[in-house]
């Protein structure tokens, strides 16, 4: 290489390392909002994902229909004998379901209330080796937004970060950079779950010598003003080392949050979230009865 | 007629390196859901170092390094320019390192395989530490992500480049 073409090629590099230097601190890059940029690319990119997505499906769905029905008859058997024991369970148990969901209608306060849900697919996982988050195929143009939670059956998953128009980027709740107010839900404690990367989280609460005890179950707040009050987190698998004026506590997610397939999207009318803290709190003073 | 056959030759690569780029960046969302190891690999890392030392080209490696990492970027919850950066820089640095050692020894290549995933993962570490001071640093689990990352990368790094050094003794 010449000494002068050996220039250009610095230059070049120097340009370019500042022009993502650029890109990382402007606000649309790490911030909130979703960058030119990035909104261009993910609606370049997860078109092609969500075929190789349907490809994938439709491969599995033709060996679990063809080829894993081995052994269906005895399947079948079991199937019919835990079906039985489940309609006598339910038999009991739709009694209390009926005056929980009566309570919950009284009370106003059912977390989905005045929610819209959106059903997406997960298409693809994080692309970076550092962060937790996942590809599901809707986004703006399905009404989504920045924010908008994401859960399952289970419990919460995540947020979006970044909606694109047809796809967005969801944090999960174990991403290193993910935070969630939380409540134990019969110890009443407070606190903040955070995720670090591994399969468990970590609860975060003061020291007010309270004891969580292993297997309570970990709700949402409501404070982050992201997920509403009530939505199942993850239950506590054992109590963590303390760190300064906190105790910390490992908490098992509830959501199956790494065989993530279908997931649903919530979307609140704005103030939503603060509506409910205030009929809560006029519940809790007396000012509203149920 | 020489011109336009010239045009269409040039086109041709372009969109024959379009492809390669967006099936790698792709490979590595959708692998990295359907299999949990993939969550290891960095197959655009592992690219940006394949093309530096193949093609020894500087100015061609700090575009598909970068081109690379904005991509990656925007299909992860990284801020965008995170990998366009690191990756930028791994590829410039692959390609001046070719021609500066013999990459085509396995050790060498295993050697930077490791050095260069180490790199990538500190200078975004750096970079998130950069732009949002408060964010949480996990230094536990990290460093052992870090090795296995490693470890991984290199594995594949070198079966990729096995599979070249074949093709090409195929072809001579």
């Amino acid at each position: 290489m010449t000494s002068g073409s050996n220039r250009t090629v610095w230059l070049v590099l120097c340009a370019v390392l500042f022009g993502h230097t650029l890109m990382v601190t402007l606000p649309a890059g790490g911030g909130s909002e979703t960058g030119i940029v990035r909104t261009v690319i993910l609606a370049g990119l997860t078109p092609i994902e969500k075929l190789f997505d349907v490809t994938f499906y439709g491969v599995g769905s033709i060996w679990n229909n063809y080829f894993a029905l081995l052994d269906t008859r005895r399947e079948n058997e079991r199937l019919k004998a835990e079906l039985s024991q489940l309609g006598m369970e339910m038999e009991q148990n739709r009694e209390a379901v009926g005056e929980a969901d009566r309570l919950r209608r009284l009370l106003d306060l059912d977390p989905l209330v005045g929610a819209e849900r959106v059903a997406a697919r997960v298409i693809g996982r994080d692309t970076t080796t550092s962060r937790q988050t996942v590809t599901i195929d809707k986004g703006r143009r399905h009404g989504l937004h920045n924010n908008s939670p994401v859960i399952t059956p289970d419990g919460i998953v995540g947020r979006i970060i970044h909606a694109g128009l047809f796809a967005s980027i969801v944090q999960v709740v174990s991403d290193p950079e993910s935070a969630v107010g939380v409540i134990a839900q019969s110890s009443r404690l407070q606190g903040i779950v955070r995720g670090d990367g591994t399969r468990y989280l970590e609860l975060e609460h003061i020291d007010d010598h309270i004891e969580l005890l292993p297997g309570e179950r970990v709700i949402t707040s409501g404070t982050d003003q992201i997920y509403p009050k009530g939505l199942l987190v993850g239950i506590v698998a054992a109590n963590g080392p303390d760190r300064d004026l906190m105790k910390t506590a490992r908490v098992d997610p509830a959501a199956d949050i790494s065989r993530l397939e279908e997931v649903l999207c919530l979307i609140f009318a704005p103030g939503t979230t603060q509506l409910f803290e205030e009929l809560e709190e006029d519940v809790r003073t007396g000012s509203r009865i149920p | 007629m020489d011109h336009a056959i010239n045009r269409y030759g040039t086109f041709r690569t372009l969109a024959k390196f379009a492809l390669i780029l967006v099936s790698i960046v792709v490979a590595q969302g959708i692998l990295s859901l359907k299999f949990r190891v993939f969550s290891y690999f960095d197959l655009p890392l592992i690219y940006s170092v394949y093309y530096g030392f193949t093609m020894a080209r500087p100015s061609g490696s700090i575009a598909i390094g970068s081109v690379l990492g904005l991509m990656q970027d925007s299909l992860s919850g990284a801020a965008v320019g995170m990998n366009g950066f690191t990756k930028t820089l791994i590829g410039f640095l692959a390609a001046s390192a070719s021609s500066k050692f013999d990459v085509d020894q396995p050790i060498i290549r295993v050697l930077a395989l490791i050095l260069f995933t180490f790199l990538d993962l500190a200078l975004k570490g750096m970079l998130s530490f950069l732009v949002s001071p408060g964010a949480t640093v996990v230094a536990g689990p990290a460093l052992g992500f870090w090795v296995l990352s490693a470890v991984f990368n290199a594995l594949f790094g070198l079966i990729l480049f096995g599979y070249r050094s074949r093709f090409v003794n195929v072809a001579a």
